[in-house]
C-alpha cells in the first residue's frame, strides 16, 4: 500500500512542497530577490522531484484505481517536471525584466505541474478532475499575471470563464458515465458500452478534454489566452496543458480498445504503453469517437495551420500552431480498417517531442522580446545574428515543431504518418503531410527571419543562467529523443498489478 | 384467516405474472435508448414549466395599472431609492476580510468539537491539530506580511 503511494504520489508531492515553500518564502524577500531566489529554489524542487520519479520508476501500480504508475506515465511526469523548470526559467526572465512585483507565479507554475502529473496519473475521471483543476487554476492565474494590460485581462477572462464552462461540461459528462455504469474509473466506465447515456456522457468528456487540449472546433479560447499571457507562460501552457489533455483521451481510448479486443486487461487500469488488436470495432461505440477524433484532427490541421500562416506576433502563431500540432495528436487516435495491433506510442513521443521544444521555444524567445514581452516577429529579425548561441538553440527547437530532422519532432510526425498509412488511412496521412508542409513555411519564415537583418531592434541582454541551463537540456533532449528513441517507443507495456479489492 | 392468507399469496402471484408479462412486452421494443434519456427529458421540461408557468400565471392574475411611477421603484423598505445603480464597485478588501473571517470563524468551529473530545484524546490529538493550525497561522503570516491587511494602501 505504502509503496504504491510513493511510487504515484511522491513526485507530485515533492513538487506541491516546492510550491509551498516559494509561497511561504515569498513574502520574506524584497522584491528584487525574488526573482533571483524563487527561481532557484523551484528548480531544486522540481529536480528532487525528477529524482523520486526516477527512483519510482518501473513498478506499474496503480492506487485504488484512481492513480496509476507505469513505465510511460513515469516518462510524461518527468517531461512535465522538466517543462516546468524551463517555465520557471522563462517567468525568471521576464518577470526580472519588468521588475514584477511578487514572487507567486514560481509557485503558480510548479503547482500547475503538479496538476498535470495528477492528469497523467489519472486512471479515474475523479483523479483526473482533481488535476485537472488544480493545473487549470494555477494557469488562469498565470495567463493574467499582467492585470495592467488590457489583452491580459481579456486573456484570463476569457480563459477562465470558458474553462469554467468546460469544468462543467466534463463534469457533467462524469456523471451521465456514472449514471450509466456505477462507476467513474476509465475501465468500468468503458466496459458498458451501448447506452444513450453513457454515450452522451463520453462525448461530454471528450468535448471538454478538445477545449482543454484546444482542438477544431473548441479552440477560439487559445489564440486570446496565449496571446495575454507572458511569453514563457505561453510556452508552458501550451506544452504542460497538452500533456494532460491527450494523456488523459488516450488512457481513456486505451480503456475503450482493451474492451474491444480480445479482453486482456478490460475491466483494469490500462498501462499506456499497452497495444490492443481490435476485433469487433462496430459494436463496441469505439467507432462514433473514433469520428468525432479524426473530425477534430482535420479541423484543427486546418484551421491551426493556415491561420498560423498570416500572424504577425510570436504568442498568436504558437497559440495557432499549437492548435495544429493538436491535430497531429488527434490523428494518432484513427482506429485501423482491418485487424492489427493498435498502440497509442506515437501519441506518448509526439507529447514529449511537443512539449519539450513548444516549453523552451518560448523561454528562450523571452530574451529577445522587449518590455511587457512584446514580442512582434518583425521585431525579432536579425535575433540570432546578436545572440548566435541562442539562435542556434532556437533554431532546433522550432524545427522541431516542424517536423524537420534531426529532431525529436521529426521522428514523432514519422511515427504518426507510417503509423496512419499502415492502418489503411493513406488520405488522412497525405493530409497530415500536406499540412506539415504547411506548417513548415511559417516556423521557417520565423527561424530565416532570426538569421537575417540587423538584429537592432532586439535587446542586447541574453539569457540568464538558469534559463540557459534549461533551455540547452531541453536542445539535448530533443536530438537525444531522435537518437535512442527506443526508451520511449520499446516500453514494455507491464500489466499493472492492481491494489484495488 | 387462512382462505384470506391464500387468497392473498394467490394475487400476489397473478400480480407478479403479470408484471412479468409487462416486462416481456417492453422488451419487444428495444427502449434502452428512450429509457435512458427519458428521466433527463422530464427534468429539462419541468424546469421549462416551472418559470415559465409562474410568468404565465402572474401576466394572467396581475392587473396591468402602470400609472403609479412609485411603483415601478425597488422597494426599500418603505424609503426611496436612494443608493444608485446596483452595479456599484466595492474594493475588494472587503472581499478579503470576509473570506479570512470565514477562515478563522471556521477554525474555531473546529476548536468546539476537539476541545470536548480533549479528554479523550490525549496528546496525539493535540499534535493533530498543531499541524492544523500551523497551516492556518502559516497563510495568515503569508498575508500579513503581503500587506493584504494593510486597509489604507
Amino acid at each position: 500500500m505504502l509503496s504504491e503511494l510513493m511510487a504515484i504520489l511522491a513526485p507530485v508531492t515533492v513538487l506541491a512542497l516546492g510550491a509551498l515553500v516559494c509561497l511561504g518564502a515569498e513574502p520574506f524577500l524584497k522584491d528584487a530577490r525574488k526573482h533571483v531566489v524563487l527561481p532557484w529554489v523551484g528548480t531544486v524542487f522540481a529536480v528532487l522531484a525528477a529524482l523520486v520519479q526516477f527512483g519510482v520508476a518501473g513498478d506499474a501500480v496503480d492506487l485504488h484505481g484512481l492513480y496509476a504508475a507505469d513505465g510511460m506515465r513515469s516518462w510524461l511526469s518527468l517531461t512535465v517536471i522538466l517543462c516546468a523548470v524551463i517555465g520557471l526559467s522563462g517567468l525568471q526572465q521576464s518577470l526580472s525584466r519588468d521588475a514584477y512585483p511578487g514572487g507567486e507565479p514560481y509557485a503558480l507554475t510548479l503547482l500547475a505541474a503538479c496538476g498535470v502529473m495528477l492528469m497523467v496519473a489519472a486512471s479515474d475521471y475523479l483523479g483526473l478532475f482533481v488535476g485537472l483543476e488544480l493545473a487549470s487554476i494555477s494557469i488562469y492565474s498565470a495567463v493574467g499575471l499582467r492585470r495592467h494590460r488590457l489583452e491580459s485581462g481579456e486573456a484570463l477572462l476569457k480563459y477562465f470563464v470558458m474553462g469554467a464552462v468546460f469544468s462543467a461540461v466534463f463534469m457533467y459528462g462524469v456523471a451521465l458515465s456514472y449514471g450509466a455504469s456505477g462507476s467513474t474509473a476509465y475501465s468500468a466506465v468503458a466496459l458498458e458500452g451501448r447506452d444513450a447515456l453513457q454515450y452522451l456522457g463520453q462525448t461530454l468528456i471528450v468535448v471538454a478534454l478538445l477545449f482543454k487540449v484546444g482542438a477544431v472546433p473548441f479552440h477560439f479560447w487559445a489564440p486570446d489566452a496565449y496571446t495575454g499571457a507572458p511569453v514563457p507562460v505561453t510556452g508552458f501552457m501550451a506544452a504542460v496543458v497538452k500533456i494532460g489533455g491527450f494523456t488523459a483521451l488516450g488512457a481513456i481510448w486505451l480503456s475503450r480498445l482493451a474492451v474491444a479486443s480480445d479482453g486482456g486487461l478490460a475491466g483494469s487500469v490500462i498501462p499506456l504503453g499497452a497495444h490492443y488488436t481490435v476485433e469487433e470495432m462496430a459494436s463496441s461505440g469505439l467507432e462514433r469517437g473514433h469520428h468525432i477524433l479524426i473530425a477534430a484532427a482535420i479541423l484543427s490541421l486546418l484551421v491551426g495551420n493556415f491561420s498560423a500562416l498570416g500572424q504577425s506576433t510570436l504568442r498568436r502563431l504558437i497559440a495557432f500552431s499549437s492548435i495544429s500540432h493538436a491535430g497531429y495528436m488527434l490523428l494518432a487516435f484513427a482506429l485501423p480498417g482491418t485487424v492489427q495491433p493498435v498502440a497509442m506510442t506515437s501519441l506518448w513521443f509526439y507529447l514529449m517531442a511537443y512539449a519539450v521544444a513548444s516549453a523552451a521555444t518560448m523561454t528562450a524567445a523571452t530574451a529577445l522580446c522587449g518590455r511587457d514581452d512584446d514580442d512582434r516577429l518583425i521585431d525579432l529579425h536579425g535575433a540570432a545574428r546578436r545572440h548566435p548561441m541562442l539562435g542556434v538553440a532556437l533554431s532546433i527547437l522550432v524545427a522541431s515543431m516542424a517536423g524537420l530532422p534531426p529532431t525529436a519532432g521529426f521522428l514523432g510526425k514519422y511515427l504518426i504518418f507510417s503509423e496512419l498509412v499502415a492502418k489503411g488511412h493513406v488520405i488522412l496521412a497525405v493530409l497530415g503531410m500536406l499540412m506539415a508542409v504547411v506548417g513548415a513555411v511559417y516556423y521557417m519564415r520565423f527561424v530565416i527571419g532570426l538569421w537575417s537583418g540587423d538584429g537592432n531592434r532586439v535587446p542586447v541582454r541574453g539569457l540568464g543562467g538558469l534559463a540557459w541551463a534549461s533551455v540547452a537540456v531541453a536542445v539535448v533532449v530533443t536530438v537525444a529523443l531522435l537518437a535512442m528513441p527506443g526508451v520511449i517507443i520499446d516500453m514494455p507495456a507491464a500489466p499493472i498489478a492492481s491494489t484495488a479489492p | 384467516m387462512n382462505a384470506l392468507w391464500t387468497a392473498l399469496v394467490a394475487a400476489q402471484a397473478d400480480a407478479a405474472e403479470v408484471a412479468v408479462e409487462v416486462t416481456k412486452q417492453v422488451e419487444v421494443v428495444d427502449l434502452s435508448a428512450f429509457k435512458a434519456v427519458f428521466p433527463l427529458t422530464v427534468l429539462v421540461l419541468i424546469a421549462l414549466a416551472v418559470p415559465l408557468g409562474m410568468m404565465a400565471l402572474s401576466w394572467l392574475l396581475r392587473r396591468n395599472n402602470p400609472s403609479n411611477p412609485e411603483k415601478d421603484l425597488p422597494y426599500e423598505c418603505g424609503l426611496r431609492a436612494v443608493v444608485g445603480s446596483a452595479d456599484e464597485r466595492f474594493s475588494v478588501k472587503f472581499y478579503l476580510i470576509a473570506m479570512l473571517f470565514l477562515v478563522f470563524d471556521l477554525e474555531v468551529a473546529f476548536l468546539y468539537p476537539w476541545a470536548v473530545q480533549f479528554k479523550h484524546g490525549g496528546w496525539g490529538m493535540l499534535g493533530v491539530l498543531l499541524v492544523f493550525l500551523v497551516m492556518l497561522e502559516a497563510g495568515y503570516l503569508y498575508l500579513y506580511r503581503k500587506g493584504a491587511l494593510d486597509w489604507d494602501d
